[in-house]
Protein backbone atom coordinates (compact mmCIF):
# COMPACT_ATOMS: atom_id res chain seq x y z
CA UNK A 1 0.00 0.00 0.00
CA UNK A 2 1.08 3.61 -0.93
CA UNK A 3 -0.70 4.93 2.17
CA UNK A 4 1.30 5.33 4.96
CA UNK A 5 1.73 9.07 4.52
CA UNK A 6 -2.05 8.99 5.41
CA UNK A 7 -3.47 10.94 8.96
CA UNK A 8 -3.26 8.29 11.44
CA UNK A 9 -7.16 6.84 11.99
CA UNK A 10 -9.20 4.73 14.77
CA UNK A 11 -12.34 4.00 13.44
CA UNK A 12 -14.40 5.50 15.82
CA UNK A 13 -17.13 3.91 17.55
CA UNK A 14 -21.00 5.18 18.24
CA UNK A 15 -21.43 6.09 21.55
CA UNK A 16 -22.70 3.49 24.07
CA UNK A 17 -22.19 0.65 21.41
CA UNK A 18 -22.03 -2.62 22.31
CA UNK A 19 -20.78 -5.85 20.17
CA UNK A 20 -23.00 -8.82 19.76
CA UNK A 21 -22.84 -11.93 21.99
CA UNK A 22 -19.80 -14.12 20.81
CA UNK A 23 -21.87 -17.33 21.53
CA UNK A 24 -24.57 -16.14 19.49
CA UNK A 25 -22.80 -16.37 15.78
CA UNK A 26 -22.99 -13.96 13.09
CA UNK A 27 -25.93 -13.98 10.11
CA UNK A 28 -25.66 -12.48 6.67
CA UNK A 29 -28.76 -13.42 4.84
CA UNK A 30 -28.34 -12.98 0.86
CA UNK A 31 -30.59 -15.23 -1.87
CA UNK A 32 -29.26 -17.75 -3.99
CA UNK A 33 -30.13 -18.14 -7.69
CA UNK A 34 -32.19 -21.52 -7.95
CA UNK A 35 -30.83 -21.74 -11.70
CA UNK A 36 -27.23 -20.24 -11.47
CA UNK A 37 -26.26 -21.15 -7.24
CA UNK A 38 -24.83 -17.33 -7.83
CA UNK A 39 -25.34 -15.83 -4.17
CA UNK A 40 -26.39 -11.90 -3.86
CA UNK A 41 -26.42 -9.31 -1.18
CA UNK A 42 -28.82 -7.94 0.21
CA UNK A 43 -31.24 -10.51 -0.49
CA UNK A 44 -33.03 -10.26 -4.20
CA UNK A 45 -36.73 -11.06 -5.15
CA UNK A 46 -35.26 -12.49 -8.81
CA UNK A 47 -32.17 -13.52 -9.81
CA UNK A 48 -30.26 -10.03 -11.23
CA UNK A 49 -29.24 -12.42 -14.07
CA UNK A 50 -31.38 -14.77 -15.30
CA UNK A 51 -34.90 -13.34 -13.99
CA UNK A 52 -35.47 -16.75 -12.46
CA UNK A 53 -36.21 -17.40 -9.16
CA UNK A 54 -34.26 -16.72 -5.69
CA UNK A 55 -33.75 -18.99 -2.65
CA UNK A 56 -33.13 -17.28 1.28
CA UNK A 57 -29.76 -18.52 1.93
CA UNK A 58 -27.03 -17.53 4.63
CA UNK A 59 -23.53 -16.09 3.64
CA UNK A 60 -20.13 -16.83 4.89
CA UNK A 61 -19.01 -14.48 7.72
CA UNK A 62 -15.70 -14.06 6.30
CA UNK A 63 -13.90 -12.97 3.44
CA UNK A 64 -11.19 -10.77 1.76
CA UNK A 65 -11.03 -6.94 2.01
CA UNK A 66 -11.53 -5.51 -1.72
CA UNK A 67 -11.09 -2.44 -0.24
CA UNK A 68 -11.30 0.72 2.68
CA UNK A 69 -11.43 4.29 3.36
CA UNK A 70 -11.83 6.33 6.47
CA UNK A 71 -14.47 8.66 6.12
CA UNK A 72 -14.25 11.65 7.88
CA UNK A 73 -18.01 12.32 9.21
CA UNK A 74 -19.80 11.52 12.57
CA UNK A 75 -21.80 8.30 12.94
CA UNK A 76 -25.59 9.25 11.82
CA UNK A 77 -26.88 11.58 14.59
CA UNK A 78 -24.09 12.11 16.62
CA UNK A 79 -21.50 15.03 15.93
CA UNK A 80 -17.84 15.78 15.30
CA UNK A 81 -16.19 18.02 17.94
CA UNK A 82 -14.52 20.86 16.08
CA UNK A 83 -11.06 20.05 15.63
CA UNK A 84 -10.65 16.44 15.92
CA UNK A 85 -10.21 14.01 13.17
CA UNK A 86 -12.32 11.56 14.01
CA UNK A 87 -14.84 9.84 11.68
CA UNK A 88 -15.33 5.97 10.69
CA UNK A 89 -14.00 3.17 8.63
CA UNK A 90 -15.55 1.52 5.84
CA UNK A 91 -14.85 -1.35 3.28
CA UNK A 92 -15.97 -3.54 0.88
CA UNK A 93 -15.38 -7.42 1.01
CA UNK A 94 -15.28 -10.23 -1.34
CA UNK A 95 -17.46 -12.87 1.11
CA UNK A 96 -15.84 -16.42 1.02
CA UNK A 97 -16.98 -19.56 -0.61
CA UNK A 98 -17.60 -17.51 -3.98
CA UNK A 99 -19.75 -14.86 -2.04
CA UNK A 100 -20.75 -11.87 -3.19
CA UNK A 101 -18.87 -8.39 -2.14
CA UNK A 102 -20.75 -6.12 0.39
CA UNK A 103 -20.22 -2.95 1.96
CA UNK A 104 -19.58 -2.95 5.90
CA UNK A 105 -18.49 -0.59 8.86
CA UNK A 106 -14.65 -1.51 9.39
CA UNK A 107 -13.32 -1.48 12.83
CA UNK A 108 -9.62 -1.20 13.77
CA UNK A 109 -6.19 0.78 13.36
CA UNK A 110 -5.66 2.76 10.27
CA UNK A 111 -2.35 0.37 10.04
CA UNK A 112 -4.50 -2.72 10.29
CA UNK A 113 -5.97 -2.18 6.95
CA UNK A 114 -4.54 -3.55 3.82
CA UNK A 115 -6.46 -4.48 0.72
CA UNK A 116 -6.29 -8.48 0.46
CA UNK A 117 -6.03 -8.59 4.39
CA UNK A 118 -8.93 -11.51 5.50
CA UNK A 119 -11.48 -10.08 7.53
CA UNK A 120 -14.22 -11.90 9.43
CA UNK A 121 -17.96 -9.96 10.51
CA UNK A 122 -19.16 -9.22 13.72
CA UNK A 123 -22.48 -7.58 14.73
CA UNK A 124 -22.56 -3.90 16.49
CA UNK A 125 -25.60 -2.75 18.82
CA UNK A 126 -25.80 1.05 19.70
CA UNK A 127 -28.29 3.46 20.31
CA UNK A 128 -29.03 6.95 17.76
CA UNK A 129 -28.99 9.82 19.14
CA UNK A 130 -32.90 9.75 19.18
CA UNK A 131 -32.11 6.91 21.26
CA UNK A 132 -33.60 4.07 18.77
CA UNK A 133 -31.98 1.13 18.88
CA UNK A 134 -29.45 0.32 15.94
CA UNK A 135 -27.37 -3.23 14.80
CA UNK A 136 -25.39 -3.09 12.26
CA UNK A 137 -22.93 -5.37 10.55
CA UNK A 138 -19.38 -4.41 10.71
CA UNK A 139 -16.14 -5.89 9.90
CA UNK A 140 -12.81 -6.71 11.07
CA UNK A 141 -9.37 -8.15 10.69
CA UNK A 142 -9.44 -11.82 11.03
CA UNK A 143 -7.12 -13.32 14.03
CA UNK A 144 -7.55 -16.72 12.08
CA UNK B 1 -30.04 2.60 -30.41
CA UNK B 2 -28.55 4.54 -32.34
CA UNK B 3 -29.77 7.78 -34.62
CA UNK B 4 -31.47 7.33 -38.12
CA UNK B 5 -31.39 11.05 -38.92
CA UNK B 6 -28.77 13.85 -38.81
CA UNK B 7 -29.32 15.67 -35.62
CA UNK B 8 -27.24 19.44 -34.96
CA UNK B 9 -26.95 21.33 -31.70
CA UNK B 10 -28.03 24.64 -33.14
CA UNK B 11 -27.61 26.72 -29.50
CA UNK B 12 -26.30 26.12 -26.28
CA UNK B 13 -26.59 28.61 -23.18
CA UNK B 14 -25.72 28.14 -19.44
CA UNK B 15 -25.88 30.13 -16.53
CA UNK B 16 -22.69 30.48 -14.08
CA UNK B 17 -23.03 27.22 -11.93
CA UNK B 18 -22.84 28.75 -8.00
CA UNK B 19 -21.43 32.70 -7.52
CA UNK B 20 -23.96 35.21 -6.36
CA UNK B 21 -27.26 34.08 -5.62
CA UNK B 22 -29.54 34.00 -7.80
CA UNK B 23 -32.79 32.70 -8.00
CA UNK B 24 -33.55 29.46 -10.16
CA UNK B 25 -36.19 30.82 -12.18
CA UNK B 26 -33.82 33.70 -13.22
CA UNK B 27 -31.30 31.11 -14.01
CA UNK B 28 -33.12 28.76 -16.22
CA UNK B 29 -34.42 31.62 -18.40
CA UNK B 30 -31.31 33.47 -18.82
CA UNK B 31 -29.59 30.39 -20.00
CA UNK B 32 -32.91 29.14 -22.27
CA UNK B 33 -32.69 32.57 -24.01
CA UNK B 34 -29.04 32.84 -24.45
CA UNK B 35 -29.61 29.19 -26.22
CA UNK B 36 -32.59 30.39 -28.17
CA UNK B 37 -30.27 33.65 -29.07
CA UNK B 38 -27.27 31.27 -29.76
CA UNK B 39 -29.57 28.81 -32.40
CA UNK B 40 -31.20 32.27 -34.07
CA UNK B 41 -34.60 30.01 -33.93
CA UNK B 42 -37.59 32.26 -32.03
CA UNK B 43 -38.68 29.44 -29.23
CA UNK B 44 -42.05 29.58 -31.29
CA UNK B 45 -40.66 27.08 -33.52
CA UNK B 46 -39.41 24.04 -30.90
CA UNK B 47 -42.11 21.46 -31.00
CA UNK B 48 -41.08 19.59 -27.94
CA UNK B 49 -39.26 20.58 -24.35
CA UNK B 50 -37.47 18.06 -22.56
CA UNK B 51 -36.92 19.61 -18.47
CA UNK B 52 -34.41 17.91 -16.60
CA UNK B 53 -33.99 18.22 -12.81
CA UNK B 54 -33.07 15.85 -10.14
CA UNK B 55 -33.30 17.93 -6.88
CA UNK B 56 -36.45 19.67 -7.19
CA UNK B 57 -40.43 19.19 -6.36
CA UNK B 58 -42.45 17.81 -9.05
CA UNK B 59 -44.64 20.71 -9.81
CA UNK B 60 -41.36 23.35 -10.57
CA UNK B 61 -40.40 23.42 -14.07
CA UNK B 62 -42.81 23.75 -16.77
CA UNK B 63 -44.61 26.90 -14.51
CA UNK B 64 -41.08 28.57 -15.12
CA UNK B 65 -40.70 27.93 -18.64
CA UNK B 66 -43.88 29.88 -19.21
CA UNK B 67 -41.52 32.94 -19.51
CA UNK B 68 -40.61 31.31 -22.79
CA UNK B 69 -43.82 31.16 -24.58
CA UNK B 70 -47.30 29.01 -23.89
CA UNK B 71 -47.08 27.35 -27.35
CA UNK B 72 -48.92 24.41 -26.76
CA UNK B 73 -45.92 22.00 -26.95
CA UNK B 74 -45.35 18.77 -25.00
CA UNK B 75 -43.48 19.54 -21.73
CA UNK B 76 -41.53 16.62 -19.77
CA UNK B 77 -39.89 16.31 -17.15
CA UNK B 78 -36.67 14.49 -16.95
CA UNK B 79 -34.75 12.58 -13.62
CA UNK B 80 -32.22 10.47 -13.75
CA UNK B 81 -29.72 11.19 -10.71
CA UNK B 82 -26.13 12.66 -11.50
CA UNK B 83 -26.83 11.74 -15.07
CA UNK B 84 -30.16 13.93 -15.48
CA UNK B 85 -28.91 16.48 -17.92
CA UNK B 86 -27.67 13.63 -20.21
CA UNK B 87 -30.89 11.73 -20.46
CA UNK B 88 -32.61 15.16 -21.13
CA UNK B 89 -30.02 16.23 -23.94
CA UNK B 90 -30.24 12.20 -24.86
CA UNK B 91 -33.91 12.53 -25.34
CA UNK B 92 -34.24 15.69 -27.13
CA UNK B 93 -31.73 14.35 -29.92
CA UNK B 94 -33.46 10.96 -30.16
CA UNK B 95 -36.84 12.67 -30.68
CA UNK B 96 -35.25 14.54 -33.35
CA UNK B 97 -32.69 11.55 -34.69
CA UNK B 98 -36.17 9.31 -35.02
CA UNK B 99 -37.59 11.81 -37.22
CA UNK B 100 -40.35 12.56 -35.21
CA UNK B 101 -39.78 16.43 -34.71
CA UNK B 102 -37.22 19.04 -36.98
CA UNK B 103 -36.49 21.10 -33.63
CA UNK B 104 -36.22 20.22 -29.86
CA UNK B 105 -34.89 22.20 -26.75
CA UNK B 106 -33.67 20.59 -23.60
CA UNK B 107 -33.43 22.43 -20.41
CA UNK B 108 -32.28 21.50 -16.94
CA UNK B 109 -31.78 22.96 -13.59
CA UNK B 110 -31.22 22.59 -10.04
CA UNK B 111 -30.62 24.06 -6.40
CA UNK B 112 -29.09 21.96 -3.96
CA UNK B 113 -29.52 24.42 -1.25
CA UNK B 114 -32.96 24.71 -1.93
CA UNK B 115 -33.77 20.83 -2.60
CA UNK B 116 -36.82 19.65 -1.33
CA UNK B 117 -35.52 16.09 -1.91
CA UNK B 118 -33.35 14.35 1.12
CA UNK B 119 -29.95 13.43 1.31
CA UNK B 120 -29.94 9.84 -0.33
CA UNK B 121 -28.02 8.47 3.05
CA UNK B 122 -31.22 9.21 4.85
CA UNK B 123 -33.12 6.35 2.82
CA UNK B 124 -32.89 3.99 4.84
CA UNK B 125 -35.81 1.71 3.48
CA UNK B 126 -33.25 0.96 0.80
CA UNK B 127 -30.80 -1.06 3.31
CA UNK B 128 -31.54 0.12 7.04
CA UNK B 129 -28.29 -1.64 8.01
CA UNK B 130 -25.89 0.13 5.97
CA UNK B 131 -26.40 3.24 3.76
CA UNK B 132 -26.42 5.44 6.32
CA UNK B 133 -23.22 4.74 7.06
CA UNK B 134 -21.29 4.70 3.47
CA UNK B 135 -22.02 7.83 1.69
CA UNK B 136 -21.64 8.64 -2.21
CA UNK B 137 -17.61 9.34 -1.59
CA UNK B 138 -16.88 6.62 0.65
CA UNK B 139 -17.52 4.24 -2.43
CA UNK B 140 -15.37 6.78 -4.64
CA UNK B 141 -12.67 6.70 -2.03
CA UNK B 142 -12.58 2.97 -1.79
CA UNK B 143 -11.83 2.87 -5.79
CA UNK B 144 -9.07 5.15 -5.30
CA UNK B 145 -7.37 2.64 -2.28
CA UNK B 146 -8.04 -0.34 -4.44
CA UNK B 147 -6.15 1.90 -7.53
CA UNK B 148 -3.40 2.32 -5.09
CA UNK B 149 -2.89 -1.45 -4.25
CA UNK B 150 -3.11 -2.74 -7.43
CA UNK B 151 -1.48 0.30 -9.76
CA UNK B 152 0.44 2.23 -7.18
CA UNK B 153 -1.35 5.18 -7.95
CA UNK B 154 -0.67 8.10 -5.46
CA UNK B 155 -2.80 11.06 -3.89
CA UNK B 156 -0.26 13.16 -6.03
CA UNK B 157 -1.65 11.79 -9.29
CA UNK B 158 -5.33 12.40 -7.82
CA UNK B 159 -4.53 15.84 -6.48
CA UNK B 160 -2.76 16.61 -10.28
CA UNK B 161 -6.21 15.79 -12.29
CA UNK B 162 -7.93 18.04 -9.41
CA UNK B 163 -5.47 20.85 -10.01
CA UNK B 164 -5.45 20.39 -13.79
CA UNK B 165 -9.86 20.45 -13.58
CA UNK B 166 -9.11 23.77 -10.95
CA UNK B 167 -6.75 25.84 -13.30
CA UNK B 168 -9.06 25.27 -16.42
CA UNK B 169 -12.20 26.93 -14.06
CA UNK B 170 -10.19 30.02 -13.97
CA UNK B 171 -10.59 29.93 -18.04
CA UNK B 172 -14.37 29.39 -17.44
CA UNK B 173 -16.38 32.47 -16.15
CA UNK B 174 -19.50 30.07 -15.55
CA UNK B 175 -17.39 27.95 -13.82
CA UNK B 176 -18.40 27.72 -9.87
CA UNK B 177 -14.57 27.43 -8.81
CA UNK B 178 -13.09 30.59 -9.97
CA UNK B 179 -9.85 30.59 -7.71
CA UNK B 180 -7.47 34.08 -7.76
CA UNK B 181 -4.55 32.06 -8.31
CA UNK B 182 -3.21 28.59 -10.16
CA UNK B 183 -3.79 26.02 -7.79
CA UNK B 184 -1.20 23.82 -6.93
CA UNK B 185 -0.71 19.59 -6.43
CA UNK B 186 0.01 21.09 -2.82
CA UNK B 187 -3.03 22.95 -2.32
CA UNK B 188 -5.00 20.44 -3.20
CA UNK B 189 -3.61 17.48 -1.09
CA UNK B 190 -3.24 20.32 1.71
CA UNK B 191 -7.27 20.38 1.66
CA UNK B 192 -9.53 19.23 4.19
CA UNK B 193 -9.38 15.33 4.20
CA UNK B 194 -13.15 13.96 3.06
CA UNK B 195 -12.55 10.54 3.06
CA UNK B 196 -9.21 8.99 2.89
CA UNK B 197 -7.71 10.06 -0.24
CA UNK B 198 -9.62 12.60 -1.12
CA UNK B 199 -9.64 16.20 -0.02
CA UNK B 200 -12.34 18.15 -0.41
CA UNK B 201 -10.41 19.98 -3.15
CA UNK B 202 -10.80 16.89 -5.52
CA UNK B 203 -14.55 17.00 -4.84
CA UNK B 204 -17.12 18.35 -6.77
CA UNK B 205 -19.06 22.08 -5.56
CA UNK B 206 -22.72 21.70 -5.67
CA UNK B 207 -24.36 24.97 -6.54
CA UNK B 208 -27.12 26.03 -8.49
CA UNK B 209 -27.14 26.42 -12.14
CA UNK B 210 -29.15 25.89 -15.39
CA UNK B 211 -28.43 24.80 -18.66
CA UNK B 212 -30.23 24.83 -22.18
CA UNK B 213 -29.25 23.33 -25.52
CA UNK B 214 -31.61 23.12 -28.78
CA UNK B 215 -31.25 20.47 -31.20
CA UNK B 216 -32.25 20.58 -35.12
CA UNK B 217 -32.70 18.45 -38.20
CA UNK B 218 -31.43 18.58 -41.65
CA UNK B 219 -34.74 19.76 -42.57
CA UNK B 220 -34.68 22.37 -40.00
CA UNK B 221 -31.57 24.26 -41.14
CA UNK B 222 -32.73 24.14 -44.79
CA UNK B 223 -36.11 25.81 -43.41
CA UNK B 224 -34.24 28.28 -41.15
CA UNK B 225 -31.06 29.01 -43.51
CA UNK B 226 -29.03 28.07 -40.80
CA UNK B 227 -25.44 26.60 -41.02
CA UNK B 228 -24.61 24.49 -38.39
CA UNK B 229 -21.24 23.33 -37.21
CA UNK B 230 -21.75 20.79 -34.85
CA UNK B 231 -23.61 17.67 -35.86
CA UNK B 232 -24.43 14.51 -33.03
CA UNK B 233 -22.61 12.01 -34.40
CA UNK B 234 -23.57 9.68 -30.97
CA UNK B 235 -25.79 9.34 -28.76
CA UNK B 236 -25.92 6.63 -26.40
CA UNK B 237 -27.73 5.50 -23.36
CA UNK B 238 -26.67 2.32 -21.14
CA UNK B 239 -27.25 0.78 -17.69
CA UNK B 240 -25.73 -2.20 -15.90
CA UNK B 241 -24.85 -5.54 -16.44
CA UNK B 242 -24.32 -8.20 -13.61
CA UNK B 243 -20.57 -9.19 -12.89
CA UNK B 244 -18.05 -10.01 -11.01
CA UNK B 245 -18.15 -8.08 -7.31
CA UNK B 246 -21.07 -6.13 -8.30
CA UNK B 247 -22.40 -3.89 -5.34
CA UNK B 248 -26.29 -3.51 -5.08
CA UNK B 249 -26.64 -0.80 -2.46
CA UNK B 250 -26.13 2.49 -2.36
CA UNK B 251 -25.27 5.36 -4.05
CA UNK B 252 -22.41 3.71 -6.22
CA UNK B 253 -21.84 4.14 -9.94
CA UNK B 254 -20.42 1.14 -12.52
CA UNK B 255 -19.17 -1.07 -12.63
CA UNK B 256 -16.85 0.75 -15.22
CA UNK B 257 -17.93 -1.82 -17.52
CA UNK B 258 -20.99 0.32 -18.74
CA UNK B 259 -18.80 3.17 -18.92
CA UNK B 260 -16.93 0.90 -21.09
CA UNK B 261 -19.80 -0.72 -23.21
CA UNK B 262 -21.27 3.55 -23.92
CA UNK B 263 -17.97 4.65 -25.17
CA UNK B 264 -17.32 2.13 -27.63
CA UNK B 265 -20.84 1.39 -28.84
CA UNK B 266 -20.87 5.54 -29.37
CA UNK B 267 -17.51 5.40 -31.10
CA UNK B 268 -18.92 2.55 -33.43
CA UNK B 269 -22.17 4.61 -34.06
CA UNK B 270 -19.99 7.79 -34.90
CA UNK B 271 -17.22 5.74 -37.01
CA UNK B 272 -14.26 6.75 -34.50
CA UNK B 273 -11.79 5.83 -32.25
CA UNK B 274 -10.44 7.29 -28.91
CA UNK B 275 -7.58 8.46 -30.93
CA UNK B 276 -9.96 10.93 -32.65
CA UNK B 277 -11.33 12.75 -29.69
CA UNK B 278 -9.81 16.38 -29.03
CA UNK B 279 -11.71 16.88 -26.24
CA UNK B 280 -13.55 14.75 -23.45
CA UNK B 281 -15.87 15.82 -20.28
CA UNK B 282 -15.87 13.39 -17.50
CA UNK B 283 -17.85 12.43 -14.42
CA UNK B 284 -15.45 13.88 -12.32
CA UNK B 285 -17.41 14.23 -8.79
CA UNK B 286 -13.69 13.10 -7.40
CA UNK B 287 -11.01 12.87 -8.71
CA UNK B 288 -10.43 9.07 -9.07
CA UNK B 289 -13.58 8.88 -11.44
CA UNK B 290 -11.63 10.78 -14.36
CA UNK B 291 -8.64 8.59 -13.69
CA UNK B 292 -10.38 5.28 -14.03
CA UNK B 293 -12.50 6.40 -17.21
CA UNK B 294 -9.41 7.44 -18.83
CA UNK B 295 -8.66 3.53 -19.34
CA UNK B 296 -12.26 2.83 -19.40
CA UNK B 297 -12.79 4.82 -22.19
CA UNK B 298 -9.74 3.95 -24.30
CA UNK B 299 -7.74 6.88 -24.32
CA UNK B 300 -4.80 4.38 -22.80
CA UNK B 301 -4.19 0.76 -22.02
CA UNK B 302 -5.68 -0.66 -18.00
CA UNK B 303 -2.71 0.92 -15.67
CA UNK B 304 -1.43 3.86 -17.90
CA UNK B 305 -4.09 6.62 -16.76
CA UNK B 306 -1.35 7.80 -14.42
CA UNK B 307 1.18 8.28 -17.05
CA UNK B 308 -1.24 9.99 -19.16
CA UNK B 309 -1.58 12.12 -16.27
CA UNK B 310 1.65 13.03 -15.47
CA UNK B 311 2.92 13.26 -19.38
CA UNK B 312 0.30 15.95 -19.04
CA UNK B 313 -1.38 14.30 -22.04
CA UNK B 314 -4.75 15.35 -20.37
CA UNK B 315 -3.85 19.16 -20.13
CA UNK B 316 -5.44 21.41 -22.59
CA UNK B 317 -2.51 21.87 -24.49
CA UNK B 318 -2.46 17.70 -24.23
CA UNK B 319 -3.09 14.83 -26.92
CA UNK B 320 -6.35 14.11 -25.10
CA UNK B 321 -7.55 17.88 -23.28
CA UNK B 322 -10.34 17.09 -20.45
CA UNK B 323 -12.86 18.68 -18.37
CA UNK B 324 -11.77 21.68 -20.15
CA UNK B 325 -14.53 23.73 -18.54
CA UNK B 326 -13.07 22.83 -15.41
CA UNK B 327 -15.43 19.85 -15.43
CA UNK B 328 -17.65 18.80 -11.83
CA UNK B 329 -14.45 19.71 -9.15
CA UNK B 330 -14.14 23.17 -11.27
CA UNK B 331 -17.20 23.94 -13.30
CA UNK B 332 -19.39 22.28 -10.34
CA UNK B 333 -22.35 19.83 -9.83
CA UNK B 334 -25.74 21.13 -9.45
CA UNK B 335 -26.89 17.74 -10.43
CA UNK B 336 -29.51 18.31 -13.24
CA UNK B 337 -27.83 20.76 -15.40
CA UNK B 338 -24.34 19.49 -15.36
CA UNK B 339 -24.77 17.10 -18.36
CA UNK B 340 -26.05 20.13 -21.00
CA UNK B 341 -23.42 22.07 -19.46
CA UNK B 342 -20.94 19.30 -20.98
CA UNK B 343 -22.82 19.82 -24.27
CA UNK B 344 -22.48 23.72 -23.96
CA UNK B 345 -18.64 23.68 -23.50
CA UNK B 346 -17.86 20.55 -26.10
CA UNK B 347 -19.57 23.07 -28.38
CA UNK B 348 -17.62 25.86 -28.23
CA UNK B 349 -15.09 23.54 -27.84
CA UNK B 350 -15.86 21.94 -31.37
CA UNK B 351 -16.77 25.52 -33.09
CA UNK B 352 -13.33 27.44 -31.82
CA UNK B 353 -15.74 29.81 -29.47
CA UNK B 354 -13.90 28.75 -26.19
CA UNK B 355 -12.01 31.95 -25.27
CA UNK B 356 -8.65 31.41 -23.45
CA UNK B 357 -9.09 27.38 -22.70
CA UNK B 358 -9.95 26.64 -26.67
CA UNK B 359 -7.95 23.40 -27.16
CA UNK B 360 -6.96 22.54 -30.70
CA UNK B 361 -10.03 22.87 -32.63
CA UNK B 362 -11.33 19.37 -32.22
CA UNK B 363 -13.10 17.06 -35.13
CA UNK B 364 -14.78 15.47 -32.23
CA UNK B 365 -15.58 15.63 -29.05
CA UNK B 366 -17.04 13.33 -26.39
CA UNK B 367 -19.31 14.12 -23.12
CA UNK B 368 -19.80 11.30 -20.51
CA UNK B 369 -21.92 10.93 -17.48
CA UNK B 370 -22.75 8.41 -14.90
CA UNK B 371 -25.88 8.48 -12.43
CA UNK B 372 -26.26 6.80 -9.45
CA UNK B 373 -28.18 3.45 -9.54
CA UNK B 374 -26.93 2.89 -11.99
CA UNK B 375 -27.09 4.62 -15.85
CA UNK B 376 -24.01 5.95 -17.75
CA UNK B 377 -24.84 8.50 -20.92
CA UNK B 378 -22.07 9.41 -23.84
CA UNK B 379 -22.52 11.60 -26.66
CA UNK B 380 -19.92 12.76 -29.41
CA UNK B 381 -19.99 15.79 -31.28
CA UNK B 382 -18.43 16.24 -34.68
CA UNK B 383 -17.33 19.25 -35.93
CA UNK B 384 -19.44 19.79 -39.51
Amino acid sequence: MTDAAASPNRSKLPQNYTFGDASEPVVIHGSKSDELGTTYWPPRMRCPRTGGTVSPTTLATTGTLWSWTFVHLPWSGEELPNGTDDGYAVCLVDLDDDGPRLGMVLLGDREDWVVGMRVEARELHFKTIDGEPQSILAFQRSES
Amino acid sequence: MTLENDVFVLGVGMSRFGGPYQPLDRRIIDASLEAIDDAGVAFTEVQSLYLGTSLTASTYGPPVVKDLGLTGIPVTRIENASATGGATFYEAVHAVGSGRLDVAMAIAFDDPATSSVPDFNDVEDISPILDPFIPPMAFFSMWAVRRMADHGTTPETLAAIAAKNWNNARLNPKAERQATEEITIERVLGSRMLAYPHTARMAAPQGAGAAAVIVGSRRALERFGLSATVRVAAAQAHSERYGDGHLFTGAIIGPPEMVQRAAFTAYEEAGIGPEDLGAIAFHDAYAIEELLYYEAIGLCEPGGADRLVHDGETQLTGRFPTSTDGGFIGRGHPSGPTGIAQIWELTHQVRGTAGDRQVAKPSHALAHIVGAGSVCYTHILESV
